[in-house]
């Protein structure tokens, strides 16, 4: 028994070792950058000169999500209603390859073919994220759908609403905060993204989205870009905060398990 | 692989898919490597050809070639790397996590850690550059904290939820008189080892290819890059870039393909078994 409990005591202290290694690992860098921050703004850091770059990125993301969200939702939804299962599981492997698409490839792609007719300015930059994050938010969405149970769409079925009216008006309010959570993750993946638009631009210029400018500051080794690091991480970790769900569970991932390109 | 269908032998027929999964594995594997070197030739032979439109960077093809073969190599090691330094210690904090702390707390470790991960990687890239890297005077050790540091938050909230499933284990555990060792060691461990290894693998994918954090990361030192960083400075990305050699960058990218697609058929073979 006295070795059991010893040997016990043993895993725990080693546990407790190594994730006081991980512990530091990931703390450390982020206490250094917040006490790195707070010095760049007492000296009257880069947040005045951050409201171009917050433009852009709104910019960039308002107008991704314009074109994304619709056809994602219209996509999803006809998976849902129409398909049959084999013709449905084809549609998901295409999805899935197009969404591990890694970001190197997309945007040297988009550096071959868009940026000679399209320069490298916000319409280059939309058409690359729209590619980046369209099969991402299809795959989640169509993911939501397929997780309501079927007693929902039957029961709309057997009141003589139609297939699409039952999935409108049955199944679409029972997932709603699913789809927001969807959205909300691509709005992560869009203002984090930095790999492939900086493959895109090439040159890096001044007053482009946030993730760019940042890597642009550290570049130049200046102070302030701890600022702009900080807030562009807080403002992620955030949005993240907020979608988590409010019920007694541990959180899970939105994303498909197969999806690992993260930027 | 020949397999005896015959004779109605139970054992051989359970064991039959998975055999059935390996030869699979084996065969897309060669498949894979075969058809993605062949690009990859065609692919120098051509912008070899074309090297005055594309650009190489002044470099002739067997000096093209070298170099793809010695960033490959840099990428593949420090990735696996990279990622086996973060394995461990995610591991343990989600044993920690999981089985040594009360409910509540738990969920607040793991909603944190959940938050933690929306971190972009530009941010951490420039955490390496300013924290790590300074204090380390080896590239390739910069490189792989740098990875290592990408995948903890994400590693830690994998292994949260998949030990997170285990209550029922550690129920059966502790009515059968079983310690917090026993239960991990010896049941949730090897429940779990096939999980493990796909975690393993994801992150691996995601780190071979990781640019924006790499880039910034290794901007400390000069000549080292990943094919994904040698990509991005081959378009002029970065201070240190040289001028533009769109062939080169091409090469680069398609040089991810073999190691990215026989880590992508194992982790599909892996989940299919």
């Amino acid at each position: 028994m006295e070795r059991r409990n010893g040997k016990n005591w043993l895993f725990t202290a080693i546990v407790l070792a190594l994730s006081a290694l991980g512990l530091f690992l990931g703390v450390w860098p982020v206490y250094r950058l917040c006490r790195d921050a707070w010095s760049a703004l007492r000296q009257g850091g880069a947040l005045p000169g951050m409201g171009l770059n917050v433009l852009a990125s709104l910019k960039l993301l308002g107008l991704v999500m314009l074109i994304v969200t619709p056809i994602a939702f219209g996509a999803a939804l006809w998976m849902y209603v129409v398909p049959s299962k084999r013709t449905l599981n084809r549609i998901r492997h295409a999805l899935n390859v197009l969404a591990m698409v890694p970001a190197v490839a997309l945007g040297l792609l988009a550096h071959i073919v868009l940026a000679p007719y399209l320069g490298d300015g916000m319409a280059s930059m939309t058409i690359l994220m729209c590619l980046f994050v369209l099969p991402f938010l299809t795959y989640n969405f169509e993911r939501v759908f397929s997780e309501v149970p079927p007693e929902l769409m039957d029961a709309g079925l057997l009141l003589g609403a139609g297939r699409t009216a039952a999935a409108c008006r049955v199944v679409l309010p029972a997932v709603t905060h699913k789809l927001i959570r969807c959205l909300v993750a691509c709005v992560e993946r869009i203002l984090g993204e930095a790999t492939a638009l900086l493959l895109l631009l090439g040159v890096v210029p001044e007053g482009s989205v946030l993730s760019v400018e940042l890597f642009r500051l550290s570049q130049l080794g200046r102070q302030d870009a701890a600022l702009l690091a900080l807030c562009l991480g807080g403002t992620l970790m955030l949005l993240r905060l907020a979608t988590l769900e409010r019920k007694n569970e541990l959180p899970k991932h939105q994303r498909p398990e197969e999806m690992w390109q993260r930027d | 692989m020949p397999v005896c269908i015959k004779g109605g032998c139970g054992k051989e027929t359970m064991t039959r898919p998975a055999k059935n999964m390996k030869a699979a594995w084996a065969w897309f594997c060669a498949l894979a490597l075969v058809l993605s070197c062949l690009l990859l030739a065609a692919c120098v032979f051509l912008i070899s050809a074309n090297a005055e439109t594309l650009g190489m960077g002044g470099l002739r093809t067997d000096e093209v070639l070298s170099l793809l073969m010695q960033r490959m190599g840099l990428t593949i090691l420090t990735a696996a790397a990279g990622v086996a330094l973060a394995l461990l210690p995610a591991m343990a904090l989600g044993v920690g996590v999981s089985y040594l702390l009360p409910w509540p707390i738990r969920l607040r470790v793991s909603r944190l850690g959940f938050c933690i991960e929306a971190i972009p990687a530009v941010v951490l890239g420039y955490m390496t550059m300013r924290y790590i890297a300074p204090a380390t005077s080896n590239p390739w050790l910069c490189l792989m904290l740098s990875l290592s540091m990408l995948a903890l938050p994400r590693l830690f909230t994998e292994f949260c939820s998949m030990f997170g499933q285990d209550d029922g284990i550690r129920m059966a555990s502790e009515c059968l008189g079983g310690q917090t060792y026993q239960t991990v060691l010896h049941f949730s461990l090897p429940q779990h080892a096939r999980e493990i290894g796909l975690i393993y693998l994801g992150a691996v994918a995601r780190a071979l290819c990781e640019g924006v954090a790499v880039i910034i990361a290794l901007s400390a030192f000069e000549g080292y890059e990943t094919l994904v960083t040698g990509a991005m400075r081959a378009v002029g990305v970065g201070m240190g870039a040289t001028a533009p050699a769109l062939g080169l960058a091409i090469l680069q990218a398609v040089a991810l393909l073999p190691p990215l697609s026989i880590v992508y058929i194992t982790i599909y073979c892996m989940r299919e078994r």
